[in-house]
C-alpha cells in the first residue's frame, strides 16, 4: 500500500466530519459551524487533488484514479455561501460517496478489472466530478425546492453538448459513420439525451426537473466510472 | 337597465389540441429519456455482432453465461438488438416527425412575428433543423452506406473491396492509406508481413505454394496476423512463419521462422527474425523481406456530409440556446 490510499482514506474521514456537522446544523443552527464545514471541505479537496497524481504515479487502477479525481471535483464548495437548510449536507454526499467507493475499491474490497487511461476517459472522470456537484445540488432543490440555483447544470450541459458533437464529428472524420462505427460507445450520446431532456423542464417545476437532472448525472457518473 | 347574454362556450378545437400535444415540451422530454433509454441498454448490454456466423456462436455462448435463462426473454424483447428493433426505429421517426412540426411552429412564430423578432430566436431554430438533418442523414446510411471491416493490405498493390467496385492501399514507401473516391478507409491493426522467395545454389528462383492457394508462385506476400506456412516443392522444404506471442502485435513484431525437411518431416532450422532476413537451409537460400500489414476497414457513406453538417448545426443552436436561457435567466432575476 502507497501513500495515496491513506490519503483517500483521510479525505473519507474530512468528507464524513463535513456531512456529521452538516447535518448537527440542520437540526441545532449552531453559529460558526458553517464556515467550519467551509474548511473541512476544502481541506478534504485539496487531499483528493494531491491524492490523484499518487494514484497514477503509484499504478492503481484506472477506476480509482476516475474516482479519485472525480471525488476531488465535486468537493469543494465555490459558489455563492449559501448555507440553507439541507445544501451542505447533500451537496457532500455524492462527493463522499465517490471518495468511500475508491477507497473500499482501493482496499481490496473488490476485485475488479481495469482499463487503460486514456484522454477521453479522463476527460469523462472531470465531467463525472462536475455532475457530482450537480448531483448534490439536484439532491438540495429536491429537500428544499425554495434554494437559488446555480448554472452549474447550464454549464455542465453546453461542456456535454460540445463533447458530444466534437466526439461525433471525429467519429464521422476517421471512420464514416457515427453509429455502426463503435456501438458500445453509444452510452455518451444516450446520457446526452438524458440531460437534454431534463434542461427541457421549466425552472418553474423545481422537485421535477431537479429529480431528472439527479438521474441524468448519476448516468453521467456511472459512465465516467464505467470507462475507468 | 341591460343585461348581458352570456357568451356561447367556446367549442374546443381538437386538432389545436393535437397540435399543443404534439409541439409541446412534454412530449418532447418523453421522447428524449425514451431514446435515451435504447442507446443506453446499446451501450451496456451485449449487442449481436453482424452477420458473421462465427462472432455470433462466440456471443450468445458469452450472452448465455451472462444472464442465464433471462437470455431468451431479453432477445425476444430485443435487447440485444437495439438499434435494429422496430421499436427504437419508430421511436427515431416520432423524434424526427416532432421536431419537424415543432420546427414549423416556432418558424411560423419568428417569421411573424417581426416587432419582437431577436437574433437569438435563431439558436432553437439551428437546434430543431440540425437535429432533422442528422437524423437524416443518419436513415441516409443505414440506407445507402456499406461497411467492410477486416481488409488486409501489404505494399502499394491495390486491394479490391469485395462486392463493390473501390480499393484500398498502402501508398509506396509510406504507412499511409490511399482509396478509391468516396470511401472512409481507416486502419484497424499493424502487424508483421514478408514478402518471400527462394533461389538455390545456382541462383535458379525456386517456386514457392501456400497453403491457400494451389498455385506455384516464384513470390509470396503474407500477412503474419497468425502463423502462414508455405511449400517449396522443387527442395522439399516446408517453412512455418509465426508472430512472436506474448507481446502486442505490431509492424515490426519478431517472426519465428521454422524450416522443414520434408519427407519425413524433421525440422532443418528455426530462427527469429525481425526486418529483412536471409536463411540458407542446405543450398536453398530463402529471402524474406519485411512487408508490414494493415487491417483496414472501409465505408462508404452517402449520409456523411448531411450528418455532419447536422451535428455542427444541432451543436451551435443548442449552445446558443443555452447561453440565451442563461442570459435570460439573470436578465429577469435583476429586474
Amino acid at each position: 500500500m502507497g501513500y495515496a490510499t491513506p490519503l483517500i482514506g483521510l479525505s473519507l474521514g474530512a468528507l464524513l466530519t463535513a456531512l456529521g456537522l452538516a447535518l448537527w446544523n440542520r437540526f441545532r443552527q449552531v453559529s460558526g459551524l458553517p464556515p467550519a464545514i467551509r474548511a473541512i471541505k476544502w481541506t478534504a479537496a485539496g487531499l483528493l487533488l494531491a491524492t490523484t497524481p499518487l494514484v497514477w504515479i503509484e499504478s492503481h487502477p484506472a477506476l480509482i484514479l476516475h474516482l479519485t479525481l472525480a471525488a476531488a471535483i465535486a468537493t469543494p464548495p465555490v459558489g455563492r455561501h449559501h448555507h440553507l437548510p439541507w445544501r451542505d449536507a447533500m451537496t457532500v454526499l455524492p462527493a463522499l460517496a465517490l471518495a468511500g467507493a475508491g477507497f473500499f475499491l482501493d482496499t481490496g474490497f473488490a476485485r475488479f478489472e481495469g482499463h487503460t487511461i486514456s484522454p477521453m476517459s479522463l476527460t469523462v472522470a472531470v465531467y463525472g466530478g462536475l455532475a457530482a456537484r450537480v448531483l448534490g445540488e439536484a439532491l438540495s432543490t429536491l429537500a428544499n425546492p425554495a434554494a437559488p440555483v446555480s448554472r452549474l447544470f447550464d454549464a455542465l450541459y453546453l461542456l456535454l453538448t460540445l463533447l458530444v458533437g466534437a466526439n461525433a464529428l471525429a467519429v464521422l472524420w476517421q471512420q464514416g459513420v457515427v453509429w455502426e462505427a463503435s456501438p458500445g460507445e453509444s452510452g455518451l450520446p444516450g446520457v446526452w439525451l438524458a440531460w437534454s431532456a431534463a434542461w427541457l423542464i421549466p425552472r418553474a417545476r423545481a422537485r421535477l426537473k431537479a429529480g431528472l437532472i439527479a438521474v441524468a448525472a448519476i448516468l453521467l457518473i456511472a459512465l465516467a466510472l464505467g470507462t475507468g | 337597465m341591460s343585461t348581458q347574454i352570456p357568451s356561447a362556450p367556446r367549442r374546443r378545437d381538437p386538432w389545436r389540441t393535437i397540435w399543443q400535444i404534439v409541439t409541446s415540451d412534454g412530449l418532447l422530454v418523453v421522447l428524449l429519456l425514451a431514446t435515451a433509454a435504447g442507446l443506453l441498454a446499446a451501450a451496456w448490454l451485449p449487442q449481436l455482432p453482424a452477420a458473421d456466423p462465427a462472432a455470433y456462436a462466440r456471443w450468445f455462448s458469452e450472452t448465455q453465461a451472462r444472464f442465464g435463462k433471462a437470455t431468451q426473454t431479453m432477445q425476444s424483447l430485443g435487447l440485444f438488438a437495439v438499434a435494429r428493433s422496430f421499436g427504437f426505429r419508430a421511436l427515431l421517426a416520432l423524434l424526427a416527425s416532432t421536431l419537424f412540426l415543432r420546427l414549423v411552429e416556432r418558424g411560423g412564430r419568428f417569421l411573424s412575428d417581426a416587432e419582437r423578432r431577436a437574433w437569438s430566436d435563431l439558436f432553437p431554430l439551428l437546434a430543431h433543423g440540425g437535429g432533422l438533418v442528422l437524423l437524416a442523414g443518419l436513415l441516409v446510411t443505414h440506407l445507402w452506406s456499406w461497411r467492410v471491416e477486416g481488409l488486409i493490405v501489404q505494399s502499394s498493390a491495390q486491394v479490391p473491396i469485395p462486392g463493390t467496385e473501390s480499393w484500398v492501399a498502402l501508398e509506396e514507401n509510406t504507412s499511409k492509406l490511399v482509396h478509391s473516391a468516396g470511401v472512409v478507409a481507416h486502419v484497424e491493426a499493424h502487424g508483421p508481413g514478408v514478402r518471400v522467395s527462394a533461389v538455390d545454389g545456382q541462383g535458379n528462383v525456386l517456386t514457392l505454394q501456400h497453403a491457400a492457394e494451389p498455385a506455384l508462385l516464384a513470390e509470396l506476400t503474407l500477412a503474419l496476423a497468425k502463423g502462414q506456412h508455405f511449400a517449396i516443392p522443387d527442395a522439399q522444404l516446408i517453412a512455418q512463419l509465426t508472430p512472436q506471442a506474448g507481446r502486442p502485435v505490431k509492424a515490426q513484431t519478431p517472426v519465428l521462422v521454422q524450416v522443414y525437411r520434408y519427407p519425413p518431416i524433421q525440422l532443418a532450422t528455426e530462427t527469429i527474425v525481425e526486418g529483412d532476413a536471409e536463411l540458407t537451409v542446405d543450398d536453398v537460400t530463402l529471402r524474406l523481406v519485411s512487408v508490414p500489414y494493415a487491417q483496414v476497414t472501409a465505408t462508404f457513406n452517402p449520409g456523411l456530409w448531411p450528418t455532419g453538417i447536422g451535428i455542427v448545426l444541432a451543436v451551435v443552436g443548442l449552445a446558443g440556446s443555452i447561453v440565451r436561457s442563461v442570459h435570460r435567466s439573470r436578465t429577469g432575476e435583476e429586474d
